[in-house]
């Protein structure tokens, strides 16, 4: 069975109060539309007479003791409402405050194989030139050449994810700048930057054991999504996230504690820590939100977990009396 | 016929010749326009480099061609079509679609191939004062005045002239630089006219020397 479900939410403030529907759909189905809720959802399916799917898809309800409205726009099947589960867990508002990840848009870039093969092209042109036409097929022939032997790379717009260690406990954030791969079964608050930027949200359920969320912005938007971190035990449990990179650490007393920042380059978890020093500063969306006086973990890990680019960790100890 | 007044180009197979000097000039300023430097990416912004890199050798390619030069067109051509290999990779990488650069890359490599070749048609004889003036009047001079009118002068252009304007094939890739979504009909069968009038003219020019 082919089939593929998208929701599409004309997302206009943040989301609260929000829900997930455990959705029953039989077919034949095609469109369904949730009223009822703060933002025009719309499910895109398309489901043969025999065939049924339970889904769950977001909620936002307008008002939250209001049950949801199905309304089948194209299709003779049916569509009801199993369940209704209760909101995810809400990031800390202490998680939310801090200045959050910004990925950086770097210009498109022409790889080194396309100024080689330009240099060749010109040299080529310049031997044939006493054939003209020669020299016009050879252009032609490196101007093909370097459109097609060095693919097009697109912008790097890294997706990044932080993994927040603190009192409130351990979360990811992910940010994109157009679209995120969201895993399955977590739980996810999403927002974008700016905030009440549109976005859609699309449930690919090819496989409906693992329907794949992807949420997905317009261009110049951020999309961040927040969910529980892994259960770790700091420091204790450092090794799980493997080797890091990059380490910067600030140390809650003493000339590392005003705003000094120690660079001990690439750490191995349970190595032993160098002697403070200055090196490389570190980035400028990590440093702010830690409040001077408190020790802070910075790192850059080697091996980002699946689905994003780059991954950072950043561990503020709590503030010692 | 006189024999000034006979076509005076020279078989593309002859083995001579060379690039014109301004489309080495063209060469260096086109490869600035895709260099990784910050000062460039800030200035042009996210405007297409394939159309900025068509704007110059378009204008370069088709100026009016001296009768005793020995430059030959398709060599520039052959230097500037690597160029804009190099700039139609930038923009697909800067995420312009493969059909937007292909809808910009077709009427300039048309424009590429006639207006040269009606230069080089024109060159040295009689049609060269006129591929001179149309040249003028057609491809940048039109463009140029109204730019200066509208810019400088603040004033409204009449119909007329802004259809006049939009016959340049120079002010159809301007107007595609940040993806305007006009068609290139009007511009290349101005460039089409041109190449026809020297190629007709051409013909009876070696038809005279025949006869």
């Amino acid at each position: 069975m082919i089939l593929s479900l998208s929701l599409v939410c004309a997302f206009f403030g943040a989301a609260q109060g929000d829900g997930e529907l455990e959705l029953r759909l039989e077919g034949p189905l095609k469109v369904l539309h949730l009223d009822g809720v703060r933002v025009e959802t719309q499910v895109l399916v398309d489901l043969a007479p025999s065939e049924s799917v339970s889904l769950r898809v977001p909620w936002l309800p307008v008002d939250p003791s209001t049950a949801p409205q199905l309304r089948i726009v194209e299709g003779e099947g049916s569509a009801r409402v199993e369940e209704i589960h209760a909101a995810p867990m809400e990031a800390p508002e202490a998680l939310k405050r801090r200045p959050l990840p910004r990925p950086v848009e770097f210009p498109a870039r022409i790889p080194a194989t396309g100024w080689w093969l330009f240099g060749a092209g010109i040299l080529a042109v310049g031997a044939a030139r006493k054939r003209p036409i020669s020299a016009l097929l050879v252009g032609a022939l490196f101007g093909v050449g370097v459109l097609f032997a060095s693919p097009p790379k697109r912008p790097l717009l890294p997706t990044v994810a932080v993994l927040e260690v603190g009192p409130a406990g351990a979360w990811w954030v992910h940010v994109a700048p157009s679209q995120l791969v969201l895993a399955v079964g977590t739980q996810l608050e999403l927002e974008t930057v700016p905030e009440g930027a549109s976005w859609e949200w699309t449930i690919d359920a090819m496989d409906p054991a693992r329907p794949q969320r992807i949420a997905t912005a317009g261009r110049g938007t951020l999309l961040v999504g927040r969910r529980p971190g892994p259960v770790i035990s700091w420091p204790g449990g450092v090794g799980a996230l493997g080797s890091w990179s990059e380490f910067w650490r600030r140390s809650g007393q003493g000339e590392w504690s005003q705003g000094e920042w120690s660079h001990d380059g690439v750490w191995e978890p349970g190595s032993a820590q160098n002697a403070p020093q200055r090196g490389r500063n570190l980035p400028t969306w990590l440093r702010a939100g830690a409040s001077p006086g408190v020790t802070v973990w910075l790192g850059k890990l080697s091996d980002p977990p699946p689905g994003v680019d780059e991954a950072w960790v950043r561990h503020i100890w709590p503030a010692q009396n | 016929m006189s024999s000034d007044s006979r076509p005076h180009h020279t078989p593309l197979c002859e083995e001579v010749g060379h690039p014109p000097l301004m489309s080495l000039l063209c060469l260096v300023l086109s490869v600035g326009f895709l260099l990784p430097m910050e000062a460039v990416e800030g200035s042009l912004g996210a405007s297409s480099r394939f159309a900025w890199c068509a704007l110059l050798w378009t204008a370069t390619l088709s100026l009016p061609q001296a009768a005793c030069g020995t430059a030959r067109w398709t060599v520039g051509l052959g230097l500037g079509l690597c160029v804009l290999g190099l700039a139609a990779q930038l923009d697909l990488s800067s995420g312009r679609s493969a059909s937007d650069v292909w809808a910009l890359a077709w009427p300039t490599l048309l424009f590429l191939f006639l207006l040269p070749a009606a230069a080089a048609r024109a060159k040295g004889s009689k049609r060269a004062v006129h591929y001179a003036l149309l040249w003028f009047l057609f491809i940048v001079g039109t463009p140029l005045f109204a730019h200066a009118l509208e810019i400088w002068g603040g004033m409204m252009l009449p119909r007329w002239f802004e259809f006049i304007c939009s016959a340049s094939p120079l002010d159809w890739i301007a107007s595609q630089l940040n993806g305007g979504g006009e068609e290139p009909w009007l511009p290349l069968g101005v460039a089409v006219l041109l190449f026809a009038v020297t190629a007709v003219a051409g013909l009876e020019g070696e038809a005279e020397s025949e006869a």
